[in-house]
């Protein structure tokens, strides 16, 4: 039991701490990292992933309140992962596929947390939400197998970074379709696993920012000098 | 909904096991497949290109040969043929010529004369073969014609060619490579093939002109073609198609339908008339 309650008390850590490795390596290769402008999504994300874990305890138990916290939740999690994915999606009709399916995402999270009551977690939207960007994600990769823009596609931070979410949905994906169902004690453990995903998405990211970081600049090079003597005079 | 109401707590629990693990496995699976595919892409497409590399060496090895086997032709014509000539021509004028008598000086002069005469044909002729001035003058169409009078004047085979649609011409430099294919084609055609006659028609489909070489001798197909222009023999069939890669065309070599003769079928897309 205590064995559980450490392993429990380790991923909260890990899924409270990993947000700012991404964040820190962002900063320290900022004059790399501020002209992606597809990155900027993934770091709100995890500036608002920390301020979400540290915010939580503070929400008022009050249903109202729950429902706004984790309704946001979710739609900032869906949205920032869509706009990293739309950004680096190529084909314009699969990005107005992207579009009509946010609009209509967003009109159903409104009616939803409206209308629909829930126990613990908000299952029905986040469902939808890992779906949906898994989609996207699957798109993405089958665009890169069609098209590929870079000699090895681990050398590419976007590779990393849609790694990090797919692996943190689909291993969440279950955890979260069955948060209302599985007993209270059980579902602690289920989510350190949500939080392990977590954190290795975290771990991913900071991969895809590295290698971004230490990719050499491209630069061209110059004529060294200036040969006066070859100009037509 | 009806499978978690109808499923036990416990049941739940390994369903979200599995299914968490399911997902993972998918997932993971997924990243290891598009890896392993993009790298088996990316070798495929390095070997393509090394293969386009090696197949360009050759052509460009055959271009080279061929051109070096042009100017050997031409020095030879001129060393042999026109070196002798003008070599006897200035025997007949030599210094003596002036303490020789009237009747010898006028029978020398009309030797050089007649000497300088076939000399400057001799030239003539080589200046044809390098640029037919009927093409240059006329086009492709006439110069087509005229090589065919001349095949057919031989009296050895019968040649014939007919125009079908050539009211727009294509460029010089076009019309030049066409004949080049065309010359190189009758002159295979001429030297291999023992046929009876060589048809030429020519025609337009959409963008592209097309023009047909038919002949009832030994001929080749299109993987005789392909199989020759990868090995090292077969130069003339390489200058083909190094040509034919100039002008963005293509060659379709086949036997026709009732077995009893070749066509050879060159298309080359037309002029843009709004290209300068």
């Amino acid at each position: 039991m205590i064995q559980t309650q450490k392993i429990e008390n380790l991923s909260d850590y890990i899924a409270t701490y990993s947000p700012f490795l991404p964040i820190i390596l962002f900063f320290l290769f900022y004059q790399v990292t501020k002209k992606q402008k597809s990155l900027w999504p993934i770091i709100v994300f995890a500036i608002l992933t920390i301020a979400n874990f540290f915010l939580e305890d503070y929400i008022p138990k009050k249903i109202v309140y729950r429902k706004i916290f984790l309704g946001f939740t979710t739609f900032y999690e869906y949205a920032l992962f869509t706009i990293f994915l739309w950004n680096n999606i190529k084909n314009r009709l699969f990005k107005n596929v992207i579009v009509v399916l946010s609009i209509s995402f967003v009109c159903f999270l409104i009616f939803y947390y409206t209308s629909a009551r829930f126990k613990r977690l908000d299952s029905v939207p986040i469902g939808i939400e890992c779906i949906l960007i898994l989609i996207y994600s699957f798109y993405f990769f089958y665009e890169k197998i069609n098209n590929p823009d870079v000699l090895f596609i681990y050398n590419d931070y976007k590779f990393w970074i849609t790694t990090g979410i797919m692996i943190y949905l689909s291993g969440s994906f279950f955890i979260y379709i069955f948060a209302n169902q599985v007993p209270k004690n059980e579902l602690n453990l289920y989510w350190s696993f949500s939080f392990i995903f977590m954190g290795i998405m975290n771990i991913l990211f900071s991969i895809g920012i590295l290698i971004l970081g230490l990719q050499p600049k491209k630069h061209h090079p110059k004529p060294k000098a200036n040969h006066h003597y070859l100009d037509i005079t | 909904m009806f499978l978690l109401q109808a499923t036990n707590t416990s049941g739940i629990s390994s369903v979200l096991f599995l299914g968490t693990l399911g997902m993972l496995v998918l997932t993971i699976g997924l990243i290891m497949f598009i890896i392993f595919h993009q790298r088996k892409v990316i070798r495929y497409q390095m070997k393509l290109q090394q293969m386009e590399q090696e197949q360009q060496q050759i052509l460009l090895k055959a271009s080279i040969h061929l051109q070096e086997e042009e100017r050997q032709r031409i020095a030879a014509d001129l060393h042999d043929d026109a070196g002798p000539l003008l070599a006897t021509a200035r025997l007949y004028l030599n210094e003596n010529l002036v303490n020789q008598d009237k009747s010898t000086q006028l029978q020398s002069i009309f030797q050089a004369r007649q000497i300088l005469d076939d000399t400057i044909q001799l030239i003539r002729n080589i200046s044809h073969s390098l640029m037919p001035p009927t093409l240059k003058n006329f086009g492709l169409e006439s110069a087509i014609n005229d090589m065919a009078q001349k095949i057919s004047g031989s009296g050895s085979i019968n040649a014939s060619s007919r125009f079908h649609d050539y009211k727009d011409r294509l460029k010089q430099e076009k019309e030049l490579i066409v004949f080049r294919i065309v010359q190189e084609l009758i002159n295979n055609i001429l030297k291999h093939s023992n046929s009876s006659f060589i048809h030429l028609t020519q025609n337009t489909h959409g963008d592209s002109f097309l023009l047909r070489i038919h002949h009832d001798g030994r001929g080749i197909v299109q993987a005789d073609f392909e199989k020759l222009n990868k090995s090292n023999i077969g130069l003339g069939l390489k200058n083909i198609s190094s040509r034919l890669r100039v002008a963005n065309g293509s060659i379709f070599f086949e036997k026709d339908s009732s077995q009893t003769y070749y066509k050879v079928t060159i298309e080359i897309p037309k002029d843009d008339p709004y290209e300068s």
